[in-house]
């Protein structure tokens, strides 16, 4: 037979490499001709000290004698697998199943593979490590855990649960009621804990509860346990539990809900104070308004050209405070709680020509011109406010042009929202401005434009309380454009 | 009858449907309280009985929407004769609005402050017969 070169190659590479250990021994004198890498493992020896041994010479007496019959044996062409034990390096006995392989005719030398044999003692060990490594994991688990027979009785507990190890170990095979009377505590505990087991039997389903617990300092500690059971063939075998110390995130509950509550209350008590403040205060400003407007038609002859000229700027300040107070009032008056669950799909188109039919008479005043280059949506909204926002913002463009305003409304889909755009050709805002302008009563120009500065303001809350955002874009000359966006509908 | 407790808004009123030149006796009170021991009394001479009441609402002891309670008990006990009231409210407000239409004793609803447009409206609508 010839042999490939490479193939030979290929063969050599994949003995020698092999993790079963494989030699070549003269079959008289038991020489040993080749070893692989995987033996010289085994026996703890290099290549060439094994190649200069016989194999005999690592063998105990007994299996010398019988690795003389087996020879004999395999002249017959007859082999067996026997058990060995071979000595190593160390003079540690290794256990083996000793195979002769017949590889060649005239029967000078054999293929000699001694199986390695684990003893269950090693069996044994290797366990014992593995349940070492997971008793480690759950002894050290950052949470309460334990496990429970099926009777209710602790087969384990993890340090989370018992810091104490003595005591750890006492309680296993004990229930909660041992617990309970060895810490002299009351039952409570144990009888809740109880229910849910039973309700967990009962159920064959986990279980969640919060327990509380009345530390040494007196605090509450909130614990959220967890139960789960484990059946073997239907059969409720036995149930893991957990605990997790769950006290920081209740507690900061409670804070957040009591904030929340006081805040609720603080903000109630500052709209109903805003709205009897706008409201009240109109009373007496309407004396004021109504007697000058009095001694303006009837005294008006008493008067020197000055003295009519004051009086003028008390009617004027009055007609101001007033509008002053209607927008305040409108401003408390949209209200947070109800135009959430009073938003409603509404197109916008028509409440854009609901406002245009509004100022119409204003519009042909200025020589306003309006494009609207594609319809407008429907988006989820609350009508009177939107309408409101847009009359705003109208008014706004046109008040704050010089002449003959442009405004082009357009709008596009920005993922669940529609965003806006009124763009005018006005008198723009500088950058640093383009923030202020939306806070309440400011007003950049009190003298050259009137108002009460709560037009944006409003604008801006009412898009806040859509849950949409609000910004102006300007360079400050060619002017403004302002964007809201509201949500589309779905 | 000017039924309000603002004696400022009272005198304001006054002014202004004096100057319509349209009523005889103008009897001005702060309170519902004291409008309705005025309209008790039998003394016609001394207290003689409105055609019109101007109503304001909101009063501290007594408000409008009160009187209007007592001033019903009184005129089904005896036999008053029901006057023309008109509410002024200084708020426009829609559910007010409502209130005062489903309100059997009232006729209307009118803005403060009381303009002499107003007087006149009140004067054409409910007073046209007189003149």
């Amino acid at each position: 037979m010839r042999i490939d070169t490479n193939t030979y190659d290929n063969w050599h590479l994949f003995v020698e490499h092999s993790n079963v250990p494989i030699m070549i021994c003269d079959i008289d004198s038991s020489a040993i001709k080749e070893v692989n890498k995987c033996s010289q493992k085994l026996f703890g020896h290099s290549n060439i000290f094994l190649k200069k041994s016989l194999l005999t010479d690592f063998l105990i007496d007994s299996d010398i004698e019988h690795w003389k019959s087996q020879v004999k044996l395999f002249k017959f062409n007859v082999t067996n697998d026997w058990d060995a034990q071979l000595l190593n390096k160390s003079n540690e006995i290794v256990s083996v199943e000793l195979k002769i392989v017949d590889i060649q005719e005239d029967k000078n030398i054999c293929l000699v593979i001694p199986k390695v044999l684990v003893s269950e003692e090693k069996k044994i060990d290797a366990l014992k490590k593995k349940l070492s490594f997971y008793e480690t994991i759950l002894m050290q688990m950052p949470t309460e855990f334990a496990v429970l027979d099926a009777k209710w009785h602790y087969l384990f507990i993890n340090h989370n649960s018992i810091k104490d190890p003595d005591f750890r170990e006492w309680m296993v095979g004990k229930t909660d009621f041992d617990f309970c009377s060895y810490r002299n505590k009351d039952f409570t505990i144990a009888e809740n804990r109880h229910k849910q087991y039973e309700e967990l039997a009962r159920t064959k389903t986990g279980k969640e509860w919060i327990d509380e617990h009345l530390t040494k300092e007196g605090n509450t500690k909130y614990v959220l346990r967890q139960l789960y059971p484990y059946f073997v063939d239907g059969e409720l075998d036995m149930n893991f539990g957990f605990g997790i110390d769950i006290t920081e995130r209740i507690n900061a509950e409670k804070e957040r809900e009591k904030i929340l509550k006081e805040m609720t209350i603080q903000n109630e008590e500052l709209k109903q104070f805003a709205y009897i403040t706008s409201h009240d205060l109109k009373e007496p400003l309407r004396t004021i308004s109504g007697f000058t407007s009095i001694i303006q038609r009837k005294y008006a002859s008493h008067f020197d050209e000055k003295g009519l000229e004051y009086l003028q700027f008390v009617v004027d300040s009055a007609n101001r405070m007033g509008d002053l107070l209607t927008g305040l009032k409108s401003f408390v008056t949209i209200d947070f709680d109800t135009i959430e669950d009073q938003l409603v799909e509404t197109d916008t188109q028509k409440i854009l020509d609901g406002s245009l039919a509004n100022l119409k008479l204003k519009l042909v005043e200025t020589n306003t011109s309006i494009h609207i280059p594609t319809k407008l949506p429907a988006v989820q909204g609350h009508p009177q406010y939107l309408s409101q926002l847009f009359q705003n913002l109208l008014l706004n463009a046109i008040k704050f042009c010089k002449h003959d305003p442009v405004i082009e409304i357009t709008w596009k889909k920005k993922g669940d929202e529609i965003q806006f755009s009124f763009k005018d050709n006005g008198i723009g805002i500088d950058a640093k401005y383009q923030e202020r302008i939306f806070n309440l009563f400011n007003r950049l120009d009190k003298n050259s434009y009137e108002g009460t500065g709560m037009g944006l303001a409003i604008c801006k809350k009412v898009v806040l309380l859509h849950k949409g955002t609000m910004w102006v874009e300007s360079d400050g000359m060619n002017g403004s454009t302002f964007f809201f966006t509201l949500k589309a509908i779905q | 009858m000017l039924i309000d407790d603002d004696v400022a808004t009272s005198v304001y009123n006054e002014i202004i449907i004096e100057d319509v030149e349209c009523v005889n006796k103008i009897i001005s009170v702060n309170s519902g309280e004291e409008a309705l021991a005025y309209l008790d009394s039998t003394d016609t001479e001394n207290s003689p009985k409105p055609n019109l009441i101007l109503l304001d609402i909101n009063m501290p002891t007594m408000d409008g929407w009160e009187f209007l309670e007592e001033f019903n008990q009184l005129t089904t006990n005896r036999a008053i004769e029901k006057p023309i009231i008109i509410m002024l409210s200084a708020s426009s407000d829609e559910e007010e609005a409502d209130k005062v239409k489903q309100h059997s004793l009232l006729k209307g609803i009118k803005n403060k402050p009381l303009t002499i447009e107003t007087v006149e409206e009140i004067r054409d609508v409910y007073f046209s017969n007189v003149v």
